[in-house]
């Protein structure tokens, strides 16, 4: 176990902006509820249009659609995490922030060239906003946060990665205050791409459940501020993680479950706790019919008395990069709560899985808390939360 | 800390400019020397890392412990780009197999399995500066003991045709440009002077920063070279006893990781500092020693 | 097209689209086409792949159900899945 008096990764600002709504007590007040409201989003650019479900990020104010090309949903995360952790203007200058996507400005980028040929512009360019840059310029001009800049881009564990990474800059002492942001926007690549991977769910995600039969992609960003402090405090606490490698196939984790229970083992070690001292796991849970295998495969390998566990996909979709920003926004905002949520979209046990997430919100104390991410090209993220309690 | 530069490998080609060249140089006859097994599917960014990664770690072998950092300027524009074609012109879904090659990590899994690695396996990116980006987290995770070495590559591919390639990178079509794969394998200095190490790598917030962090160095300009691109003005102003690396590169994004590796293995200096200017901040690198 | 003249083409484009080493006529009428088990070892993203390719050349939609999932075990499945009426 750590020492109280060590120097460690608080979790002190969060911002959430999803489906959900655009406000953290939105966000937390709709993953308690559970079921989403799913929408349908045709795809008509194609000779053959296509309907897929999806889960745009829903705002409150009426600009929010509009402003959504310049990153406006972004800032708005970002804001609120800023504000909650007490950031001034001057301490924005030099902290670091630490971006995970897998798409960045890749929808920005297909409006300019899809506007380009509308126009007869017989010099239209194909992705005229190359690189990577895009979101932390924005977070640099609009707000003011010029520090170093990490563009993570590993799949769906890019904000996972860049939250570990984040927190053990701090650790190490080489920052005391740390941003770390998830962002995915609407764009055809991702919602075509998936969709010709045929990764996509008909209508909703049933992660677990023997009739699961794909995901749904969803909007989102999440802010999460971390600052150097000792856990004598109390609050919640980046404990440990570990990213591997899993080098199976491209597309699929290893269906023996056998490099998802090496990370999560590496996690476990680096937090440096036993396996009974998890209270809870927040799995990746795509409900996609090989992921879900391996997943539960790995879990039962590395838990013996599996803990109670939920996915949080079904209720604001998959966010893909974001996720590892978002998925553990919602999880600290519950934590802080006292509670667990529910997973959305389970019904049905499969007995080859052998695992049932939890259907219903628990009450969540003090303790230990794994939260599983994974994603193509056989990047795996397990990230230990740690929240203490406050003394009074 | 000290961080040893251990070994350092590459691959590169100029292209020359766009309005006298129409196509890039066929990897896969080259691939089969430094890759194990033959990979299906890859396209060419992944090539571009699989060669460099394999000119740097030239046994084929490395200790389990090595984490990989990948970082580029583009990543994977080719693939993007035959997406953005195939869905806005053709109005056809992607292929699976093109939309998965424009996910950047693809490179670092084949080049993970290709040496045999199953530890981190990281792509960062930062505008103008992929390099130093992938080096602060390097560093971070060795100083840390997080892994015992760090292979960090970046890699950066021209992708047709080059006209917009140069439209895309915000240059003429008459200038040369240039891809490349350039790789570096770091571990914590033993007991014995290592011959190359890598001492410093930062972001500084603007010139007084970059001053301030010159100001630490005596003059000694015999011995100490740099190189920068686009450095305006006030910063060139910054560091006037260093004399300029002619590194002799063709444009594109991984181009200081070109200058730093012609450093490495070069015979001229004992100390190479870089400057990358981008957006008002400052990243600089200082390798000292070659190999 | 007669059964054999359709067997050889899709072998050329088992072997394009899943960008393989070999000759198409290398591959046997009868052989296992996807499997790590076996000698061409082609995966679910080939399956994938050969798929969306038969799709899209003779406009017969090979899904993720059993039924039409067996047409990919080999070149002789395929063509008969493919000229079935």
């Amino acid at each position: 176990m750590m020492a109280g008096s060590e120097r460690r990764a608080e979790i002190c600002g969060l911002g959430l902006v999803t489906s959900l709504g655009d406000r953290l007590d939105d966000n937390l007040a709709g993953i308690m509820r559970g079921a989403p409201a799913y929408r349908c989003r045709t795809l008509d650019i194609f000779d053959e249009p296509i309907d897929v479900p999806y889960l745009p990020i829903r705002r409150s104010d009426a600009a929010g659609a509009r402003e959504d090309a310049t990153f406006a949903s972004v800032g708005l995360a970002v804001e609120h995490a800023l504000s909650e952790a007490g950031v001034e203007a001057a301490d924005r200058r030099s902290m670091p922030v630490y971006i995970g996507s897998s798409s960045y400005a890749i929808g920005q980028s297909e409006a300019l060239f899809a506007d380009a040929l509308a126009a007869g512009d017989a010099d239209a360019l194909a992705v005229p906003l190359a690189g990577f840059g895009q979101v932390s310029r924005y977070l640099r001009h609009e707000h003011g946060l010029a520090g170093a800049d990490f563009l993570f881009n590993t799949a769906c564990t890019s904000s996972a990665n860049a939250l570990l990474v984040a927190a053990a800059a701090i650790e190490a002492g080489r920052c005391d205050r740390a941003l770390v942001v998830g962002v995915e926007l609407g764009n055809l690549t991702t919602l075509a791409g998936f969709c010709g991977m045929q990764l996509l769910a008909d209508d909703c995600m049933r992660p677990f459940d023997r009739r699961r039969n794909g995901l749904v992609l969803g909007e989102g960003c999440g802010a999460i501020v971390l600052r150097a402090a000792s856990a004598d405090v109390g609050g919640v606490f980046v404990a440990g993680g570990a990213s591997g490698c899993d080098t199976f196939s491209i597309s699929t984790s290893n269906p023996d479950g056998s490099r998802i229970a090496a990370v999560m083992r590496e996690a476990l070690t680096s937090a440096g706790i036993e396996v009974d001292a998890i209270a809870a796991i927040k799995a990746h849970g795509t409900a996609s019919p090989m992921n879900d295998d391996a997943e539960a495969a790995g879990m039962r390998q590395v838990f013996a008395d599996m803990p109670p566990f939920v996915a949080l996909k079904s209720s604001i979709g998959h966010t893909l990069g974001a996720c590892g920003a978002t998925e553990t926004a919602f999880i600290v905002a519950a934590l802080r709560a006292g509670v667990l949520p529910p997973t959305a979209g389970f019904a049905e046990y499969d007995d080859r899985l052998g695992v049932r997430p939890q259907v219903s919100a628990r009450p969540a104390g003090a303790g230990y808390y794994m939260l599983n991410f994974f994603g193509f090209g056989g990047n795996n993220a397990s990230v230990i939360l740690e929240t203490v309690r406050r003394a009074d | 800390m000290r961080i040893e530069v251990a070994a350092a490998g590459e691959y590169y080609a100029d292209l020359g400019a766009a309005d006298q060249l129409h196509e890039v140089k066929d990897l896969r006859p080259l691939l089969a020397a430094v890759c194990r097994e033959r990979f299906r599917r890859i396209d060419r960014f992944t090539q571009l890392a699989l060669l460099g990664s394999g000119h740097c770690v030239r046994d084929g072998r490395l200790p389990a412990d090595t984490g990989l950092y990948i970082s580029s300027g583009f990543g994977s524009i080719a693939n993007t780009v035959n997406v953005q074609r195939q869905m806005f012109i053709d109005r056809r879904v992607p292929k699976p197999l093109t939309f998965i090659n424009t996910l950047s990590n693809s490179a670092g899994y084949y080049v993970a399995r290709n040496l045999g690695l199953t530890a981190r396996n990281q792509f960062v990116s930062r505008d103008a500066a992929p390099l130093e980006a992938a080096l602060q987290l390097a560093t971070l995770d060795l100083v840390r003991g997080d892994i015992g070495q760090a292979l960090v590559g970046v890699v950066d591919e021209a992708s047709l045709p080059l006209d917009e390639h140069a439209r895309r990178l915000g240059v003429g079509a008459d200038v040369p440009l240039a891809e490349g794969s350039h790789w570096l394998l770091l571990r914590p200095a033993g007991a014995s002077v290592p011959s190359a190490t890598l001492a410093a790598v930062d972001t500084l917030a603007d010139v007084a920063a970059l001053s301030a962090w010159f100001a630490r160095f005596d003059a000694s300009p015999d011995a100490r070279i740099w190189f920068a691109d686009d450095v305006s003005p006030p910063a060139r102003a910054a560091c006037p006893m260093l004399e300029r690396l002619e590194a002799a590169l063709g444009v594109y994004r991984s181009r200081t990781a070109g200058a730093v590796l012609r450093y490495l293995s070069g015979t001229t200096g004992e100390e190479l500092i870089t400057v990358v200017e981008d957006d008002g901040r400052y990243h600089v690198m200082r390798f000292v020693g070659r190999l | 097209m007669d059964i054999e003249a359709l067997k050889r083409e899709l072998k050329t484009l088992v072997v394009e689209e899943c960008d393989m080493d070999i000759g198409a006529d290398e591959i046997l009428d009868d052989e296992q086409l996807i499997g790590s088990d076996c000698r061409l070892g082609l995966d679910s993203l080939d399956a994938l792949t050969i798929s969306l390719a038969v799709k899209d050349r003779y406009g017969r939609h090979i899904d993720s159900g059993n039924e039409t999932r067996a047409a990919l075990t080999s070149i002789n499945h395929l063509a008969a899945f493919i000229t079935a009426e």
